[in-house]
């Protein structure tokens, strides 16, 4: 029992007006929680697996070499005068991250519906958290950037990988990534938890997402007056920039950098916002 | 010192209609075409520092809605409220257990639930697992734990985690009578020393013997508030039907007389509530009066449940009487049949005496509440799996190729 003078005074009110910043000191404050969920996700991820952490290797690797052997050795599809299967590996690991989150994140709230509606705790930390096993798979595939590119070295004795200054910018690009991800998952997820649509849409809605985000080909094979149609999609400038950074070859460009920092922070924002107005009513909803 | 202060707290649900975008409208004021259900209306009362309140009402009165919104599972649509301390709910116990880990891990997580610092827990950690009584069982994974040790472990770790106030909903129906026991007391110790406890419970004794006051909620509303025995005895004078006297000649006659019912666990323990995944006896106990001639019984059973009959169950044969006495007949009613539900069962036993049929009959002879097995509790429950109506029978599926 706490004694009379340290005593939290705690007051009840209707939903108060959206504060954005409540958010990240609720999750400041309850980073016990958001370890614990996200120590949670990653156990229920793999349990009950035969291959478990064996996964973690066998799913990236498998599109990158069907991909090198379609979209490289076939179609001829140029790729930055890097090895075709080192150039996708690289951009489809974010691109990977960004998609299987956010199929994560949209599920969170209604897999976990038992805890919304029995238990009281700053509830944004649920989907934030969701995400947790997805960033151990990307640090999985870091690491094997690092062995893709070995066996090239081995092979044709140089090695791809871009060992200057810019190299640190991948923590950035992979920063905007997850702030991406965040800021419309949390939107997937409240609208999934009102109504199923979300979940059946999004996969469809993705897999046309792929198209418009350099992942099979370099931003240089997009003739130039379409180019600021593919710019305006976020996901572009991450994708590219973190190739950038990792292989140094690319185009970045400060102008679109900058506008990709404005859409990113605005979604983050907005994804933030909407959860918070929509809390009390989708909770009491479930 | 107020430890609760609620003023005009209000509630409002929005049902029916497709929720789509409810979650933009809810914060914009805008008027949808949903039906508008006020499930607490103009509720205030306070609570002293230490007190004990009792919760009582009609299922749907709004009991648990206002649980939720003090412990901030749900916001309330207009008032406020004040809560000095520490809040621990026992909405539901075991909640957040991971039946993988063993009680030890869990101990630990539940504190992180409740957002106490692990620190304060290993202080407490003893306490914990010798009111549960599982001191061989601390490094045993809960999956191996029986259904009562589990609720054991779940309700030491809320109650022994120092809060400053306790709010319990119907959480002590569950478990033997013997458990149920150990629990009043400890709530009662918790009350005398300083701990301010809000308690929702259909069990009016158990409501008397804790709370000093009491309120009553019907349809969102506070109706009576005050000393326990006077609020309940009002309840209670409220719930009954207004004809003791035919109940009691259906109860007797000149052959016998019907004279409890009672809910037993598989173990022959009186019971209170049971859990969806074990089995449950019925025992009826009556006396013979007299035997003038060949007589043979037959039982009948009906529950109830949500207003409705939930199933009525009648003996597959007649049973011989020779002499007076008095006996017991028991009817075992399987595991996955009952659902979550609240049920009350009326009973009813016919003598036959020389082909005359007598006919005693207990209306309202029992009510029981079903709970959740831990399986259940512990399964993602989509919404296309939803229960609803008044039996959950568990079917035999075969799947094959055609």
């Amino acid at each position: 029992m706490s004694t009379d003078n340290d005593i939290k005074e705690v007051i009840i009110k209707p939903a108060a007006k959206t504060n954005i910043f409540h958010t990240f000191t609720d999750l400041w404050r309850s980073r016990h929680l958001v370890s614990y969920f996200s120590v949670r996700f990653i156990q229920q991820r793999y349990k009950g697996t035969f291959l478990g952490w064996g996964w973690l290797i066998i799913r990236p690797l498998l599109p990158a070499f069907l991909s090198t052997l379609i979209f490289g050795k076939m179609a001829k599809i140029p790729s930055d005068d890097v090895p075709y299967m080192l150039f996708f590996f690289t951009g489809f690991a974010i691109w990977n991250m960004f998609t299987t989150a956010l199929v994560f994140m949209t599920r969170s709230i209604r897999n976990n519906r038992r805890l919304f509606t029995k238990l009281y705790f700053p509830r944004v930390i649920v989907p934030i958290t969701s995400i947790a096993p997805v960033l151990i798979e990307f640090l999985v595939t870091f690491v094997m950037l690092f062995i893709i590119a070995a066996f090239y070295f081995i092979k044709e004795g140089r090695f791809y990988l871009n060992f200057s200054p810019g190299f640190f910018m991948a923590g950035y690009f992979v920063l905007m990534a997850i702030l991406l991800i965040i800021g419309v998952g949390l939107w997937t997820a409240v609208l999934n938890a009102q109504n199923r649509d979300v979940r059946f849409g999004l996969p469809y809605f993705l897999q046309g997402w792929v198209f418009v985000t350099p992942v099979i080909y370099p931003i240089s094979f997009v003739p130039q007056q379409w180019k600021w149609l593919v710019y305006l999609n976020p996901m572009t400038v991450i994708v590219e920039g973190y190739k950038w950074s990792i292989l140094g070859k690319g185009e970045v460009n400060l102008a679109y950098g900058l506008l990709n920092v404005l859409i990113v922070i605005l979604v983050f924002m907005s994804g933030i916002w909407f959860f918070q107005k929509a809390e009390t009513a989708f909770v009491d909803s479930l | 010192m107020d430890s609760i202060i609620v003023n005009g707290i209000g509630k409002r649900y929005q049902i029916g209609g497709r929720m789509s975008f409810g979650a933009f409208n809810a914060g914009s004021g805008k008027k949808r075409a949903t039906r508008e259900l006020w499930a607490l209306k103009n509720v205030s009362f306070s609570l002293r520092k230490g007190n004990v309140l009792g919760i009582i009402g009609r299922n749907g009165a709004g009991k648990t809605t206002l649980l939720k919104i003090l412990a901030r599972i749900t916001a309330p649509t207009e008032g406020s409220a004040v809560i000095r301390g520490r809040v621990v709910s026992l909405l539901e116990l075991g909640l957040g257990f991971q039946p993988e880990l063993t009680a030890r891990e869990n101990i630990f997580l539940n504190a992180v639930i409740y957002d106490i610092d692990r620190n304060e827990v290993e202080r407490y950690f003893d306490e914990i697992i010798s009111f549960a009584g599982i001191e061989k069982f601390v490094d045993t994974p809960l999956k191996h734990f029986s259904s009562g040790m589990y609720l054991r472990l779940a309700f030491s770790a809320a109650v022994n985690m120092r809060p400053d106030i306790l709010l319990a909903d119907e959480i002590l129906a569950v478990g033997d009578i013997g458990f149920q026991e150990e629990c009043l007391n400890r709530l009662a110790q918790a009350g005398k020393s300083g701990v301010t406890i809000l308690f929702v419970s259909h069990d009016m004794a158990t409501v008397q013997r804790l709370c000093g006051q009491s309120i009553h909620i019907e349809e969102g509303t506070i109706v009576n508030s005050g000393d326990s025995a006077s609020v309940i005895a009002n309840y209670q004078n409220a719930l009954l039907s207004p004809v003791p006297s035919r109940k009691a000649e259906a109860q007797r006659n000149k052959y016998g007389e019907l004279i409890s019912v009672q809910l037993l666990s598989k173990d022959l323990q009186i019971i209170g509530a049971v859990r969806t995944d074990e089995s449950c006896l019925l025992e009826i106990i009556f006396e013979i009066l007299s035997v003038p001639a060949q007589m043979s019984l037959e039982f009948v059973v009906t529950f109830y449940a949500k207003d409705t009959v939930a199933f009525k169950s009648v003996t597959d044969k007649w049973f011989k009487i020779e002499a007076p006495g008095k006996y017991a007949a028991r009817v075992e009613v399987p595991k996955h049949l009952l659902a979550e539900l609240e049920y009350s069962v009326k009973v009813g036993v016919v003598l036959r005496v020389n082909k005359e049929e007598h006919i005693l009959v207990m209306d309202n002879a029992l009510r029981f509440r079903v709970y959740s097995g831990i399986e259940e509790l512990n399964r993602n429950i989509s919404e296309l799996y939803r229960f609803a109506g008044v039996v959950k029978p568990l079917l035999k599926w075969d799947f094959l190729k055609k």
